[in-house]
């Protein structure tokens, strides 16, 4: 069964649609990429350029000192690399696992509790009592100061994950399969891991998109519980840059201390060279992920 | 009806927990401090019924947690801190735990640790960060006794006045930084263009004077604007007020430290009033930028830009910025930009609360050991080689000492700057005694005798050592902060025609309560005066 | 507590036999044993990351100290809410809020479905892949970094539409950021630009859920393109629009600060169009740093969140049983 050739058999759209679909994607494309090449753009400018200037696609004259300072202070951008990599990688497998264990319940209909653990995951979604006692717990109780587990922990409970999980397994789980998988004997285990995951393969992947990204991007569990500065995220650094100069702007301004200290703030390409070298591994985690985006699994009766 | 009895269900398990959650919690407060060993409490009992006894006790070994904020991390503190550790060891028995926070997460980071009840021994602590609410929260420990017990050389030192910078309702709370006393404002201009026109810089006393000028560079400068303003930063205007009007009245209006920005003290009649409603000086300054704004003397995206004046001045945007009237700060602000500055003659410093408690540091309610934290900062104040080991870093690795001139370092050969030393968190103003800090090349050999000069001119405020307690009309300080900061920006920097702004201003003031919030602001003066007199 | 009963009994009340509540529980219980020690590990940590700091909720009550801490602090009444309702602009901040948030949410699901479907109409593999991994790229930059990209084009003297664009509609130089008109437009358009792209994806994998067989069966019966989208994709996406829609209603009160704040690069001549609760908030309570009034801020942001889920949800149990959240 060539699924590929069945596909564009009858699913085909008309030659100029296809045309036009593709002009509008190329456009959108452009707007998409368009800014972040001006990032990079920034980040290879020369600094009085830019305040002269202003932001150009194509600086004037390139400037590599921004990248020359990454560089030669490229120990610390390694050990950051390295947090955010661990992070993200058991975090996300952490985090997916959890999510496919809480959904698959709920999704079942024949399971008693499903309100309460409905509600249960609702209520974490709408009231949150705040930073401070979420600090306390961590730092006090579980001692999780300068852990890596500090980092990885808040991220495993998304309850809005769950809830989408949830709806993509009444969506694509026909009910007789799990019928029938109990007829045929299946312990509850066998259903869940040989029948239910492997056809969930597109949730699980945009998951693992989200979470990965959401780990990815996280810097404020590195502010909140990292001390250590070997232990920092990539996120943080960069943000912290960003931040700062943000900070002077807005908090400091006219304290009569904001002179003494304004010269500190890095500059604008130093900034947006942090973010070009932050983003960078992160684009190629979609078309990681997309692979599992395949139609055609499910089999047998459908929903709908 | 279903949601309904599911949510009964959730809310009765939330009760349980939020049950469960006090047993544990009142255990805690109980416990703070304890991670380290000594309980809070006993170490604050200790340094009271200590007094008197004499040595100082330094047989148990202790690591203090050092709290504060700069240009960090830095690549080299580890090697630092090393160094500064095995010569507090040597001293008095301690090492410290340094944790230098970034300025960007360095409010959160703290408000955290103060209320979480984790080990805090020094830290940084001055007026703009939540001083007083964190006094009154309790966060910091009285000093009175330990410093009258362990701090000799802090008092030998430092100028008695700054001691008022900490004090609050007659206990001291911080020790201010050994630094400039007061605040005086100038102008600097690019020292070419100065010459360039022939201009003189004794000749401007007013800011009215400096007109002719912006003329000048307007027609004869293309490229440059006349005043460089960016809205919310600290080039506004109003940095500079000597204006006709103001001097005039000899600079009636004071500023009252904590009180929102709206708020002025008139000094002649003893009234708090509202500034843009009340002072003529006021007035007159912002109807002279609308004024400036309208004849094109300031940049016309002054109220949104996202340059600096810094920076403007940096990249040939400008000819001038405003800027500290400290002794060399000059010299100072033409290093660090590049171009050479000349500054205009600023007043006599004056000395508020503000300024002599813009760099204090405290002892934490949770310090493992108050008399050793004092013993250190002690130490700050008057051991040369720590403070400049701290500031500075290790000589040799961060910087070497200029031969055949005693007091003065330089960059060690092939490093270009100072952040590329591994250690330039930029905190000479916050340790101890600025005064003890070595001089870079190029600096007067007499920076530190011109600061005594300075800060003996320096003359006090009317309302000096007053400052407004928010807690009575927080509700009212948090609206009226919203409205000064939309408003502000626009009106310093005479972006849109002033008088309807002004007055849009001024009715959207009254509308929510700054009233109250003066007369309060006017209630606690008087009691503070009565008290004082 | 014999509430779990109750919730069972309203899910199975057909159920034939007739036991007492607890015996029927505990039978319950060892039926799904599996399932529920499937719930354990993550209804476990949810109690320690959410549960637990639950307890936070007082703060909003009380005037903190830090000898006290949070559970012997002094009560403080409704203190802590006053600011939120005391200024003449409550009523300013809370219709920009629940304005940005209602077209956000509305444009934005019907643009991420669209592009979805669309993207999956492409059916030259390497560009369909090339522009999903462009459409999601905005969404890696933080709002702070979207706030350059925005100056960069309203730059006042250099930005590309101000130099490139405005001159030949007949405008000279213009300082967007001194017309609060502009920014509801140039909101919205950033706010798009920045989620649309990844919200498709969710949408994308939806409809790679779809079973093929739907579409061969349609085109058998001879379905257009249009009809198939009509009547198979866009049904079968309703689920997981609505619970999106019904999420999302949660956070109607709240908003993305960075766009409201670091995008408009704070300036005051925009407040009329910009400013939001967020805004408020932090611009209020930046200098007092009271975390009483912050707590009350989220407190007040989560109830009133807290009714319209519950409500949205009620809407939606009307239309379709199923598709409801709970």
């Amino acid at each position: 069964m060539s699924k590929a050739a069945s596909v564009n058999s009858y699913q085909k759209v008309s030659k100029p649609a296809e045309v036009l679909l593709h002009l509008t994607f190329i456009a959108f494309s452009l707007a998409c990429i368009l800014p972040v090449l001006l990032i990079v753009a920034i980040s290879f400018s020369n600094e009085k350029m830019l305040t002269l200037k202003g932001y150009k696609f194509w600086p004037n004259e390139i400037d590599l000192s921004a990248y020359r300072y990454l560089f030669t202070n490229s120990a610390t951008l390694v050990r950051a690399y390295g947090v955010t990599l661990t992070v993200t990688c058991i975090g996300t497998i952490l985090a997916v696992m959890l999510i496919a264990l809480y959904a698959y319940p709920l999704f079942r209909k024949d399971f008693p509790f499903k309100k309460f653990f409905n509600f249960y995951l609702l209520i974490t979604m709408l009231f949150s009592g705040g930073l401070v006692p979420f600090y306390l717990l961590y730092i006090n109780y579980l001692h999780l100061r300068d852990s890596l587990i500090a980092l990885i922990l808040p991220g495993l409970t998304n309850a809005f994950f769950i809830f989408i999980t949830r709806t993509f397994f009444q969506q694509t789980i026909p009910e007789e399969m799990i019928e029938s998988g109990k007829l045929d004997g299946a312990s509850e285990w066998r259903i869940f891991f040989q029948l239910v995951l492997p056809i969930s393969l597109p949730v699980l992947a945009t998951i693992g998109l989200f979470t990965t990204l959401t780990y990815w991007n996280d810097w404020f569990n590195s502010l909140l519980f990292i001390n250590d500065t070997d232990k920092f995220s990539l996120q943080y650094v960069m943000i912290q840059m960003i931040r700062q100069a943000e900070f002077f702007k807005n908090q400091l301004a006219g304290s009569g201390v904001a002179l003494l200290v304004q010269q500190a703030v890095p500059t604008e390409s130093l900034r947006m060279a942090m973010v070009v070298v932050s983003i960078g591994p992160i684009l190629f985690v979609y078309p990681f992920f997309q692979k599992y985006f395949t139609k055609g699994l499910t089999v047998g009766a459908i929903k709908g | 009806m279903k949601a309904a009895r599911g949510w009964v269900l959730a809310l009765a398990l939330l009760m349980a927990i939020v049950s469960v959650i006090s047993g544990c919690g009142s255990k805690a407060s109980n416990s703070e401090g304890s991670p380290s060993g000594k309980p809070s409490a006993t170490s604050a009992g200790a340094s009271s019924s200590d007094a008197g006894s004499g040595n100082p006790d330094v047989s148990t070994y202790r690591k203090l947690k050092v709290y504060t904020v700069g240009s960090f991390p830095q690549n080299d503190t580890k090697a630092v801190v090393a160094e500064i550790n095995k010569y507090l060891k040597e001293k008095i028995n301690a090492e410290i735990d340094f944790q230098g926070l970034p300025w960007s997460s360095w409010g959160e980071k703290m408000a955290l640790a103060y209320q979480s009840g984790e080990q805090v021994d020094l830290t940084f602590a001055p007026n703009w960060a939540d001083f007083a609410n964190n006094v009154a929260k309790g966060a910091f420990l009285p000093l009175d006794g330990l410093l009258a017990k362990y701090g000799k050389g802090i008092t030998d030192t430092l100028d008695p006045r700054f001691l008022d910078g900490g004090r609050v309702n007659g206990k001291i709370y911080a020790i201010p930084t050994n630094k400039e006393i007061g605040e005086s404002h100038t102008i600097m201009f690019r020292k070419d263009i100065i010459d360039k026109y022939g201009f003189d810089v004794n000749s401007i006393h007013t800011l009215e004077d400096l007109e002719p000028w912006l003329q000048t560079i307007k027609e004869k400068e293309p490229g440059l604007a006349p005043i460089w303003l960016s809205g919310s930063g600290a080039d506004t205007l109003g940095y500079f007020d000597k204006t006709r009007k103001s001097m005039e009245e000899n600079f009636r209006y004071e500023l009252v430290a904590g009180a929102p920005a709206a708020i002025v003290l008139d000094t002649k009649t003893d009234k708090m009033i509202v500034n843009t409603m009340e002072s003529d000086a006021a007035i007159y300054r912002l109807k002279l930028y609308g004024d400036w704004f309208k004849k094109g003397y300031i940049n016309q995206d002054a109220a949104t830009t996202k340059t600096s004046a810094e920076d403007a001045l940096k990249a040939g945007k400008t000819w001038m910025k405003f800027g500290s009237d400290k002794p060399d700060s000059d010299k100072e602000d033409s290093s660090a930009t590049g171009i050479e500055l000349v500054k205009l003659k600023g007043n006599d410093p004056e000395m508020s609360t503000a300024s002599i408690s813009n760099s204090m540091m405290a002892i934490g309610r949770t310090s493992v050991d108050p008399e050793r934290t004092m013993m250190l900062l002690n130490l700050l104040h008057t051991d040369k080689h720590l403070v400049n080991l701290i500031d500075f870093g290790v000589e040799g690795r961060q910087y070497v000492k200029v031969e055949g001139k005693d007091n003065f370092i330089r960059l060690p050969d092939g490093i270009a700057t100072r952040a590329d030393t591994g250690w330039a968190p930029g905190i000479e103003w916050m340790f101890g005694n600025q005064t003890l800090t070595y001089l870079w090349e190029g600096e007067s050999p007499d920076k530190w005798e011109k600061f005594k000069e300075y800060n003996n001119r320096a003359h006090k405020v009317k309302s000096f050592g007053f400052s407004f307690n928010t807690e009575p009309v927080k509700t009212e300080v948090s609206v009226i902060s919203n409205i000064v900061k939309e408003y502000r920006p626009l009106l310093e920097t005479g972006s849109l025609d002033v008088d309807k702004v002004l007055a849009e201003y001024n009715a959207k003031l009254k509308a929510n309560g700054i009233e109250k919030i003066r007369a309060e602001a006017q209630k606690q003066y008087d009691e503070w005066k009565a008290k004082k007199a | 507590m014999a509430n779990p009963s109750i919730v069972r009994s309203a899910s199975k009340r057909a159920h034939p036999e007739r036991q007492s509540g607890i015996a029927r529980l505990l039978r319950d219980i060892a039926r799904n044993r599996v399932l529920l020690l499937m719930l354990l590990p993550p209804t476990i940590l949810f109690f320690i990351n959410c549960y637990i700091p639950m307890f936070g909720v007082l703060i909003a009550f009380k005037n903190i100290n830090y000898v006290d801490g949070i559970l012997g602090s002094p009560w403080a009444g409704l203190n802590n809410f006053r600011f939120l309702f005391a200024t003449s602009d409550a009523w300013r901040v809370t219709v920009n809020t629940v304005g940005y948030n209602i077209a956000f949410i509305v444009s934005g699901l019907i643009l991420s479905v669209t592009v979805a479907i669309a993207v999956n109409e492409v059916r030259a593999k390497l560009a369909s892949r090339f522009y999903q991994t462009v459409m999601i790229m905005p969404n890696f930059l933080s709002m702070v970094v979207v706030s350059y990209i925005v100056y960069a084009f309203l730059h006042p003297e250099y930005g590309f539409l101000v130099k490139y664009i405005l001159p030949v509609f007949g405008y000279s130089s213009v300082n967007a950021y001194m017309h609060p008109q502009a920014w509801p437009y140039i909101l919205w358009l950033t706010k798009m630009w920045h989620s649309v792209g990844i919200g498709s994806v969710i949408y994308l994998a939806s409809i790679t859920g779809i079973n093929e067989e739907l579409y061969e069966a349609a085109v058998m019966d001879g379905a257009s393109k249009w009809q198939q989208i009509t009547r198979i994709t866009l049904p079968l996406l309703t689920p997981v629009m609505v619970i999106l829609t019904i999420l999302n209603m949660g956070g109607i009160f709240r908003s993305d600060f960075g766009l409201f704040y670091h995008v408009t690069l704070d300036s005051g001549a925009l407040r009329s169009t910009t400013d939001v609760i967020d805004t408020y908030v932090y611009r209020g309570l930046i200098q007092l740093g009271d975390l009483g009034m912050s707590s009350a801020a989220n407190f007040y942001q989560s109830v009133v969140g807290f009714f319209l889920v519950i409500g949205a949800n009620a809407l939606a149990r009307r239309l379709n049983r199923d598709t409801a959240l709970f």
